[in-house]
C-alpha cells in the first residue's frame, strides 16, 4: 500500500457527527454511553427493574460496526466446519419453518461487567454494574440446527462469524468469532434467535440473527449471526485467544504479568445480583421501605439472597422467586427497617446451589478485569 | 479543477478504508494529515479538546492523529495506566487491530497518555461517591 498511518481525512473524523457511529434510537435516555465508536452502553441499575428486560435498556457491546446493508431475502445461515457431516445453508425463512420455535427468557452479561472497579485498573470498556440483562428470546434450538447438519462425534466446539464491520475499515478482518464447547452448543437452551420480547431483533443487538447462551460471558453470542462452524478443537477466532475473554488458570496478585499459556476461557459466569429498586441516592422519610432486583448465577440457579444495612455485620433473607426458565435471572424482594435516622448502604449478596456467594470486597484480580461479582449497593437516608 | 477535487475525494475515500492497514511506510509529516496543531489548539476550551474529550496537553495532536481515526476518544478517557500499560495495548493494536506503526510519534503519545490517564490506587472496593440524593416515598 502506499501510505501509512492515519488518512488524510483523518480531520473530517474529527469534525463529524457522532451520531455517525452513536445509534442510540430507541434506548432509554438515562444509558451510559462508555464508548461510541465502537457503540459500548450500559444501564444502570435501577434500569434493570423490569422482570423482563426490554430492547430500550439492554445494554450494548460491539466490538466493531454493525452492518448497514441487510437484505432479508438474501441472508443466511451457513453450517461447515471440520466436525460437520455435511456443508447446509439455510434462509431466514428455512430457519423460521424447518425447526420447532422456542421462546425463552435468557440472562447475558458481557465479561467484563464491573471492569471500572478493579485496582490496578483493567483496559477496555470500564463497565460498571449494567452490562447485564434478561429479555426473552424468540427462535430456534442450536442443536436442532446442528443436528440437521450432522455432528461428527469429534465435535469439540463451535465458533460464530458475524456480518460486522472491523473498525479499521478492512473489509476481511473477521471483527470477533468466539464460541462455546459443544456441551453448552447442545443445551436446550441454546438457541439461534431473530426476536427479541416479540419484536425483530434492532440492529445493535444482532438483527436479523443473532446466537444465545445464557449464562456465559456476553460475547459468546455472536450476532448477525451467518456462519457456525463445528470444530474438533477449541476454536481460534479473533477473541479466543491471548487475553481476551479469559482469567489465570491458577489466582494472582493483583497488577501480575500472566502468560498466555497460563489463562484460561472463561465459562459459565459467577453468581451475581443488583438492587434495581429503589435507586441509589434513596432519601426515605418512613423506617420502613422495598427494595428489590434480580439475581443470577452463570448456568445456575441462585438459592439464596440476603441483604445487609450494617456492612455485612448481619445479613436478613430475602425473598427469592424461582426463575421462569432455567439460565433466566431470578427476582427477589425485601422490606428493610432502618433503626434509627442516618446514613446507610443497603447491600446485596446472592448465593447459588453450588454454596458460592458473592465476595464483599472485590474477587481475585484478572489482566482484563472480568468476573467482577462484588456485592451491588445502594446509599440510602432516612431523615425524619 | 472539479476533476481534481472529484479525484481528491475518491482518495481520501480509498485513503480512509486502507489508512488504518499498513504499517511498513515511514509516518508523513503532519501538514500530510490535513490536521495541526493550529487546528487543535483552536478547539481547546478550559483545557479539554471539546470535540475528542481529550485533556489538553503536550502530545495531544498526535494522539488525535493516531488514536481516534479507527476508535472513538472515549475508550482513552475511560481507560487508565501506567506508560507500560499504555504501551501494552498499543502494542496489542499493533498485532491485532492493524494498528499501523507509531514511528517516532510512539513515545509521545505514550508519555501524554500516561501523563494524563494514569492509575489511581482505589484499593479492594471504593466507596459509594457521586450520590444524587432524591425523596423517595412509596405509596
Amino acid at each position: 500500500m502506499f501510505l501509512s498511518g492515519i488518512p488524510p481525512g483523518l480531520s473530517l473524523l474529527i469534525e463529524q457527527d457522532p451520531d455517525l457511529f452513536l445509534d442510540m434510537e430507541g434506548k432509554h435516555p438515562d444509558m451510559v454511553v462508555l464508548n461510541d465508536r465502537p457503540l459500548n452502553a450500559e444501564a444502570p441499575a435501577h434500569l434493570l427493574d423490569e422482570a423482563v428486560t426490554s430492547v430500550a435498556r439492554m445494554f450494548v457491546r460491539n466490538n466493531g460496526i454493525p452492518p448497514t446493508d441487510i437484505d432479508l431475502d438474501k441472508w443466511t445461515l451457513v453450517i461447515e466446519g471440520e466436525s460437520a457431516e455435511r456443508r447446509i445453508e439455510l434462509s431466514l425463512q428455512d430457519l423460521k419453518t424447518k425447526f420447532n420455535i422456542h421462546t425463552l427468557q435468557l440472562t447475558l452479561e458481557c465479561g467484563g461487567n464491573g471492569r471500572s472497579e478493579f485496582d490496578p485498573p483493567a483496559k477496555g470498556n470500564q463497565w460498571s454494574v449494567g452490562a447485564v440483562a434478561c429479555p426473552q428470546w424468540t427462535g430456534v434450538r442450536l442443536r436442532d440446527v446442528l443436528d440437521s447438519a450432522g455432528i461428527k462425534a469429534n465435535a469439540q466446539y463451535i465458533g460464530y462469524y458475524g456480518r460486522d464491520l472491523h473498525l479499521s475499515g478492512d473489509l476481511d478482518k473477521v471483527v470477533i468469532s468466539r464460541g462455546v464447547p459443544i456441551t453448552k452448543a447442545l443445551e436446550a437452551e441454546s438457541m439461534i434467535a431473530w426476536s427479541m420480547n416479540g419484536e425483530d431483533l434492532t440492529i445493535q443487538h444482532g438483527y436479523p440473527l443473532r446466537l444465545v447462551f445464557g449464562g456465559w460471558p456476553a460475547s459468546c453470542s455472536g450476532k448477525w449471526l451467518h456462519r457456525i462452524v463445528l470444530r474438533n478443537q477449541v476454536h481460534d477466532g479473533p477473541k479466543m485467544g491471548g487475553q481476551s475473554y479469559r482469567v489465570p488458570c491458577d489466582p494472582v496478585a493483583p497488577g501480575s504479568k500472566v502468560a498466555e499459556e497460563d489463562m484460561c476461557i472463561i465459562e459459565s459466569m459467577p453468581v451475581k445480583s443488583l438492587i434495581t429498586s429503589p435507586k441509589t441516592g434513596a432519601v426515605v422519610k418512613r423506617s420502613k421501605f422495598s427494595i428489590s432486583g434480580k439475581a443470577w448465577a452463570g448456568d445456575y440457579s441462585v438459592k439464596k439472597v440476603s441483604y445487609s444495612i450494617d456492612f455485612g455485620q448481619s445479613w436478613k433473607s430475602c425473598e427469592l422467586s424461582s426463575a421462569v426458565n432455567r439460565l433466566a435471572w431470578q427476582i427477589w424482594k425485601a422490606e428493610v427497617i432502618l433503626p434509627s435516622k442516618g446514613y446507610y448502604e443497603v447491600w446485596a449478596k446472592a448465593t447459588d446451589e453450588n454454596g458460592k456467594s458473592q465476595p464483599m470486597l472485590l474477587p481475585g484480580w484478572n489482566p482484563k478485569g472480568y468476573l467482577n461479582n462484588a456485592c451491588h449497593r445502594i446509599a440510602v437516608k432516612y431523615i425524619n | 479543477m472539479y476533476l481534481r477535487i472529484f479525484i481528491s475525494i475518491i482518495l481520501l475515500f480509498i485513503l480512509f478504508l486502507a489508512g488504518c492497514q499498513n504499517n511498513d511506510i515511514p509516518i508523513p509529516s503532519n501538514d500530510d494529515y490535513g490536521i495541526t496543531n493550529q487546528q487543535v489548539l483552536s478547539k481547546i476550551e478550559d483545557g479539554v479538546h471539546i470535540p475528542s474529550g481529550l485533556k489538553a496537553g503536550l502530545g495531544l495532536t498526535e494522539v488525535l492523529r493516531h488514536c481516534i481515526s479507527c476508535h472513538s476518544a472515549k475508550l482513552i478517557t475511560q481507560n487508565r495506566a501506567t506508560k507500560d500499560g499504555w504501551k501494552a495495548m498499543i502494542d496489542w493494536m499493533y498485532e491485532t487491530q492493524n494498528l499501523p506503526h507509531l514511528g517516532k510519534s510512539e513515545p509521545i503519545v505514550i508519555s501524554y497518555l500516561a501523563e494524563h490517564y494514569p492509575p489511581t490506587a482505589t484499593g479492594r472496593r471504593k466507596a459509594l461517591s457521586d450520590i444524587e440524593w432524591y425523596d423517595f416515598s412509596e405509596d
